[in-house]
């Protein structure tokens, strides 16, 4: 029985192994991080973005984001041209009737795109980037696409409701301090319905697991203090198996070829199940005291406000990463999923940006969260210890929180701020 | 409408530019005439943009809107919407051809397939031969599943034959991982039969295949993740460490699992 994707599975490997045997025998580990020609390639993106100008393009909210957290990743600095350039595009993306942004100016605002302006700000900073979020508007935004009945949201106006709205308008709530009652009510369900016997989570109910899907869903439950009936051991399993033992890198879907952008998509999951099984031993201790915050829930008709009250102080929590204390490796491979990425998604030709896997072209969606990929295989594959593969003076990234994918550092400012 | 034709079909991402036409059609619906065809259009040019970018999720979600409409309006059972279902049969299995992972392709199939009430031994005939044209495409096994859980209930019966789709898979090529992805939803089917013979029965033919597949394949995982969910605590220990011994990799996961 011939079986094309197999065969590209072995074919990939073979790939993988070989780059990664001449890394070796060239440098006694992995490739260094070329990190100046990755910083020049997102600059290069961040020159395409003019500061107002209508054009089709729907996802240049995204390359801002992707370019702006890449190089924050890189612990690049922005130009304060460029930093106010930015600023003043992402102004622009508004959606002023409905809320919201929109993929560039002019557009209709969408949930995806409003997460990543929102993280572009965010990684930004600085009072002219909080300026441009009006909280009332978001949170405005956000409740007309909740459909009431699911606890699910449409990504835009019209348009189809899924595990990556969830996570979009959670994320988007989060830093832009509207995250209350209203807004995350139903995600646990929504999402624990999505969830398939492979362990991983669909788009929709009854969709195939997917590695995108998967992070959104459960970091969205992450943020809402609300993991619905999610079975985390399953997630767990069919997570770990989806990297690849010769690759190192993560695959998307059971049965699909390893791709660089899954190093986040996937890995990312992992800081988040350590701190969602805290969180629920956590609740599980407080339920049976029956005392919450100081207050004390006496009969069970009073169960409603103790969820309530749970959701809340298990987000905070959550958030807080007050619960990181293990410091025993995580359940994947942090160290192959390094190798994989300076292995095989830099260019054989010494260019800058990264790719999804050999013989495929660089672009600043994979760059990003290649990036992303290798700071938090650096910093969460052991709690509090730092690994970093190859020679640390190239290949040492900022630390990412992964509940958002922005830097640690500007998201623990900005949430400061956020009064 | 030319103009957002022309914007959907180059720039599918342009939410915008799909609402425009859902409002035109609105809009257009009110009157008889206008109102003719116009889901041709509608199908036309959605398919012109799916053409370009197959995974397009404004794409799709047009189709979707566009079928649901009519279906809305005529009625699943006049010949008009029975045609226009067919077709998008059709044309899925033709994308089925050029991308069988395609994950959008597959859901939408799966909301034409009930709205045109194919029965469900019609469409686990189409997931057969996609699976003998290429068993490693998990996106057909995952559809079995999909639609034999719309239906209901999973007998005993139709269990059997799936577990043997599946071991023929496992005794072929038993480091491909879709049959045995395929085989965790069959064991919680198996779970959940009435009779507690039958299942008792099930579970534990299913773990004689993977007690053999192991033995006749030492060096493959899949079996040992297959025994370590359904053998007793002691046995399931010495999965585990087998495990952590064929495959280094995951061994914090064995760990924490233990």
């Amino acid at each position: 029985m011939p079986s094309t994707s197999a065969s590209a599975i072995e074919d990939l490997a073979a790939t993988a192994r070989e780059l990664h045997r001449d890394a070796f025998a060239r440098n006694g580990s992995a490739e260094p991080l070329r990190g100046d020609a990755h910083a020049e390639y997102l600059r290069g993106g961040l020159g395409a973005l003019p500061q107002v100008f209508v054009s089709l393009d729907a996802s240049r909210a995204w390359m801002a984001y992707w370019c702006v957290h890449g190089l924050a990743v890189l612990g690049r600095v922005l130009d304060d041209e460029v930093r106010t350039r930015v600023v003043g595009f992402l102004d622009a993306c508004v959606d002023a009737r409905r809320g919201g942004f929109g993929g560039g100016p002019g557009q209709m605002g969408h949930l995806a795109t409003t997460y990543a302006a929102t993280a572009a700000l965010v990684t930004i900073g600085g009072d002219d980037a909080r300026e441009v979020i009006a909280r009332a508007d978001v949170k405005r935004f956000l409740m007309s696409l909740k459909e009431k009945e699911t606890g699910g949201f449409r990504v835009h106006e019209g348009g189809e409701a899924d595990a990556r709205g969830c996570y979009a308008a959670m994320a988007s709530a989060h830093m832009c301090g509207c995250l209350d009652n209203d807004v995350r009510s139903g995600v646990g369900a929504y999402v624990s319905r999505c969830q398939t016997y492979e362990g991983g989570i669909g788009g929709e109910p009854g969709g195939e697991a997917h590695g995108g899907y998967t992070y959104c869903g459960l970091a969205a439950c992450a943020l809402a203090g609300d993991f619905g009936t999610l079975d985390l051991e399953n997630l767990e399993r069919w997570l770990v198996n989806r990297q690849g033992e010769i690759e190192g890198g993560f695959s998307g879907r059971t049965n699909k070829l390893v791709d660089g952008c899954y190093s986040f998509w996937q890995g990312g999951c992992f800081p988040l199940l350590r701190r969602a099984n805290d969180v629920m031993l956590l609740q599980f201790m407080e339920r049976s005291k029956m005392t919450v915050g100081g207050r004390t829930v006496v009969g069970s008709d009073d169960l409603g406000l103790e969820a309530r009250v749970l959701g809340a102080c298990a987000a905070t929590m959550f958030t807080s990463g007050a619960f990181e204390s293990s410091s025993t490796p995580a359940a994947f491979s942090s160290g192959a999923l390094q190798g994989w990425i300076l292995d095989c998604c830099q260019s054989d030709n010494g260019a800058g940006g990264l790719r999804d896997k050999p013989g495929t072209g660089r672009d600043h969606y994979h760059t990003c969260y290649c990036l992303s990929g290798l700071s938090l295989a650096q910093h969460h594959g052991r709690c509090g210890l730092v690994e970093v593969v190859g020679p640390a003076e190239s290949n040492a990234l900022v630390e990412i929180e992964p509940l958002v994918n922005v830097v640690k550092h500007k998201y623990e400012t900005w949430m400061r701020a956020l009064t | 409408m030319a103009m957002t034709e022309k914007l959907v079909t180059t720039c599918p991402e342009v939410t915008t530019g799909w609402n425009r036409r859902k409002e035109a059609v609105e809009l257009g619906a009110e009157t008889a005439e206008a109102a003719r065809d116009w889901w041709s259009e509608e199908l036309r040019v959605s398919e012109i943009a799916l053409r370009n970018a197959p995974k397009s999720y404004p794409s799709w979600y047009h189709r979707k809107w566009t079928v649901s409409r009519m279906i809305r309006t005529m009625g699943r059972e006049s010949e008009t919407v029975r045609m226009t279902l067919e077709r998008e049969r059709a044309l899925c299995s033709r994308l089925l051809d050029a991308d069988d992972r395609n994950f959008h392709c597959w859901a939408y199939r799966r909301f034409i397939v009930q709205s045109l009430g194919v029965t469900t031994e019609e469409e686990l005939e189409y997931t057969l031969k996609k699976i003998e044209d290429n068993f490693s495409n998990y996106s057909a096994w995952h559809q079995r599943s999909a639609i034999l859980d719309a239906r209901g209930d999973v007998d005993s019966a139709t269990l059997k034959g799936e577990f043997e789709l599946a071991s023929n898979a496992f005794y072929t090529e038993p480091e491909d991982q879709s049959a045995w992805m395929y085989h965790r939803w069959l064991i919680a089917r198996a779970r959940a039969l009435k009779i507690p013979d039958e299942r008792d029965a099930a579970i534990a033919s299913a773990l004689e295949i993977c007690r053999e597949v192991a033995e006749l394949e030492p060096g493959c995982k899949w079996p040992l993740l297959a025994r370590a969910s359904l053998e007793d605590e002691k046995s399931r220990r010495d999965v585990l460490d087998r495990l952590s011994s064929i495959d280094p990799a995951r061994v914090g996961y064995y760990r924490d699992v233990a």
